[in-house]
């Protein structure tokens, strides 16, 4: 995806969002409206407006045509590229979430930070478990026993 | 004045104080070292260790780590050629050749002792400057307070991309998150769909793990195939020799000092800035500019003096109005807000205690990362080499945990991962977070001020405009807003 399309998206989702939180900030009352009720319209005007100049920039100067179909497939497999760590990002994030209220955090902790470990590419069985432990020991000393922060509540294992 | 700088000193020699700043130059030090760390991310994550700390104590361990991560940049600029912050971009034209002819150690030592002393020469002028500001700032009014927190978004949004729009559509953004929950006077609950951990509105430490952990993780995955492993080239001289050359620097050492305060005092202008615009003015003034991108000790000190500076100079209006600079500022204004302190003058008179203790505490913090960064420059660069296969699960677990022990609640583990969506989406379709950010920590200010001068005029939006352009301040501060915003157009054509 190329950077004018990027642009373009970006605008009308920030549109769509404006008039969301338009329609959404009408329904309160006065006083607690106005300051949301204001930035949805002022959001909503520089989305139109980048809109709007993105799309005049394109008609004054036309994107160069050298070497164009390779700089597009590159940017393509990056935004691809980064789509899909985003997502295992996300999923690993949530994954641990859950987990921690499943199993307790010693466990969890462990799990998530072993197996992403090895899923990045870290092979070595050892080192991974002694620095998945050696990790989970230093966030539990740090905000469990020394800022004394209540262990999450858990399923099992609690 | 000097009675409340005698009690900053007495209460940085408490072993709490101490412990803190030592514990915050060595974490700034590692921060700053690897490039996919920077000082941000740093404070963003390290700040729920400092929650339940004293005040005093967890904004010297915060002051710390900015510091030493703004200085430490250099360490991997000098060494591998990868600045580790933006800040050390200029010391990069000299501080790698210098390596390569050999001499690593006397580009080490000349970035180290320009860093402490652009460092220490910021922090006197914050200790002066900064107190009078915070009395004229007495004068402010609810109107002045709310254009203060637009002209913050304005600054940054304008100076921070390459669209003004974009800056501002963050900012904006920025600000309506912060609307979520209840409104700060009628206590009406908004944007909350029925769920409780929202009624509060969004936790800001929590919402600044998000924005800058989760984004730099998956760079950091994406980027980890593409950059190989670098070579280093260290050599094992006494850094304490170059010293004297240091010091026969003096001209070179003053001028890129006041230059880093002075772009530092600028909000939106940010460390690169100040370390280039230093290192010009050295090269302009310099007996020798055919040695500059060679390995000149006077470029090196110029642009580490100066971005150093820019530090302290970035503090004076966080500390004195609550407008802060760049995102690090912002981030820590969000470390001095949570432990309930409020800039201004309030915080140079009532928790003057608090306030003059964090200033001495970077002094003592300037003075540390000499020995700490020499001494740990060659085993920390070594760092780098961490696969991110062991970094980015670390740095998950810690965002994770950290979003956790704010109020002990799993709730704030999504709402990190809300925030960090948002974080990912702005930065896939480039868009500058520091307007967010910035946007989520002032917007709560500025609704409140807002309402505060309404109720004043009794809900009438007419007088407030004219309010807002009949009070001197408020004038001067709109006139500022105004001219940011013209200078981010103007910058704008320029590039187009």
């Amino acid at each position: 995806m190329n950077t004018l399309n990027k642009d373009r998206i970006f605008a009308v989702g920030s549109t769509l969002l404006a008039m969301y939180l338009g329609y959404e900030s009408f329904s309160y009352p006065g006083e607690s409206a106005l300051f949301p009720r204001t930035l949805s319209i002022i959001l909503g005007s520089l989305a139109v407006l980048l809109f709007v100049r993105i799309s005049f920039k394109r008609k004054i100067d036309p994107p160069a045509t050298t070497n164009k179909q390779d700089c597009s497939t590159s940017a393509s497999s990056h935004d691809l590229y980064t789509l899909k760590w985003g997502g295992f990002v996300f999923c690993s994030i949530i994954t641990y979430g859950l987990l921690m209220s499943v199993i307790n955090y010693e466990a969890a902790t462990m799990v998530f930070l072993a197996s992403l470990m090895i899923l990045l590419g870290f092979k070595r069985p050892l080192a991974v478990a002694g620095l998945s432990g050696g990790l989970m020991l230093f966030l539990y000393v740090i905000f469990f026993k020394l800022l004394g922060v209540s262990r999450p509540e858990s399923l099992f294992f609690q | 004045m000097l009675e409340n700088i005698l009690l900053g000193l007495g209460s940085l020699f408490h072993f709490n104080m101490i412990a803190a700043t030592v514990g915050g130059v060595v974490g700034g030090v590692l921060i700053g070292v690897l490039p996919g760390l920077t000082s941000t991310m740093g404070i963003a994550l390290l700040i729920p260790i400092t929650f339940t700390m004293p005040p005093a104590v967890g904004l010297a361990m915060l002051g710390g780590i900015y510091l030493a991560s703004t200085y430490s940049g250099a360490i991997s600029a000098i060494l591998l050629n990868i600045p580790g912050t933006p800040a050390a971009v200029a010391t990069l034209l000299d501080g790698y050749p210098m390596t390569k002819k050999g001499q690593s150690t006397r580009a080490l030592a000349l970035a180290t002792f320009g860093s402490c002393v652009g460092g220490l020469i910021s922090t006197v002028a914050l200790l002066f400057i900064a107190p009078l500001l915070a009395e004229f700032s007495l004068r402010f009014g609810s109107p002045e307070y709310f254009l203060l927190a637009v002209f913050g978004i304005t600054v940054i949004s304008s100076l921070s991309g390459k669209d003004v729009e974009k800056g501002l559509i963050a900012g904006v953004i920025g600000l309506l998150l912060s609307t979520i929950g209840n409104h700060p006077l009628t206590g009406y609950m908004r944007f909350t769909f029925g769920i409780p951990a929202l009624f509060d509105g969004i936790p800001l430490v929590v919402s600044l793990i998000g924005l800058y952990s989760i984004p730099e993780v998956i760079d950091m995955l994406v980027q980890r195939i593409t950059k190989g492993r670098n070579r280093l080239d260290t050599d094992n001289t006494n850094p304490f020799k170059f010293l004297p050359e240091v010091v026969s620097q003096k001209l070179n050492l003053i001028r890129s000092s006041i230059i880093g305060i002075i772009v530092g005092i600028i909000p939106g202008v940010g460390c690169s800035i100040g370390g280039f615009m230093a290192y010009d003015a050295a090269k302009r003034s310099s007996k020798t500019p055919e040695k500059f991108g060679q390995g000149s000790n006077e470029g090196i000190l110029a642009s580490e003096t100066a971005n150093n500076a820019v530090t302290g100079g970035t503090l004076i209006p966080l500390l004195t109005l609550g407008v802060p600079g760049n995102p690090v500022t912002a981030v820590l204004l969000g470390g001095i807000m949570i432990h309930g302190l409020r800039p201004g003058a309030e915080l140079f008179t009532a928790n003057a205690d608090i306030a003059y203790s964090f200033i001495m505490s970077l002094f003592l913090s300037n003075l540390l990362f000499v020995p700490v960064g020499l001494f740990m420059a060659k085993y920390c660069v070594r760092l780098i080499q961490i696969p991110r296969s062991i970094l980015a699960p670390s740095i998950m677990a810690l965002a994770v945990v950290g979003s956790y022990a704010i109020r002990g609640s799993v709730d704030d583990i999504w709402i990190m991962l809300f925030v960090g969506l948002c974080g990912f989406v702005m930065h896939f379709f480039d868009i500058p977070r520091a307007p967010m950010v910035l946007g989520l920590v002032l917007g709560t200010m500025a609704e409140g001020e807002l309402s505060r001068s309404l109720s004043l005029v009794h809900g009438d939006v007419a007088a407030f405009m004219l309010q807002l352009v009949t009070r001197p301040i408020s004038l001067v501060i709109l006139g500022l807003c105004l001219v940011s915003l013209f200078q981010g157009i103007k910058q704008q054509i320029k590039r187009n």
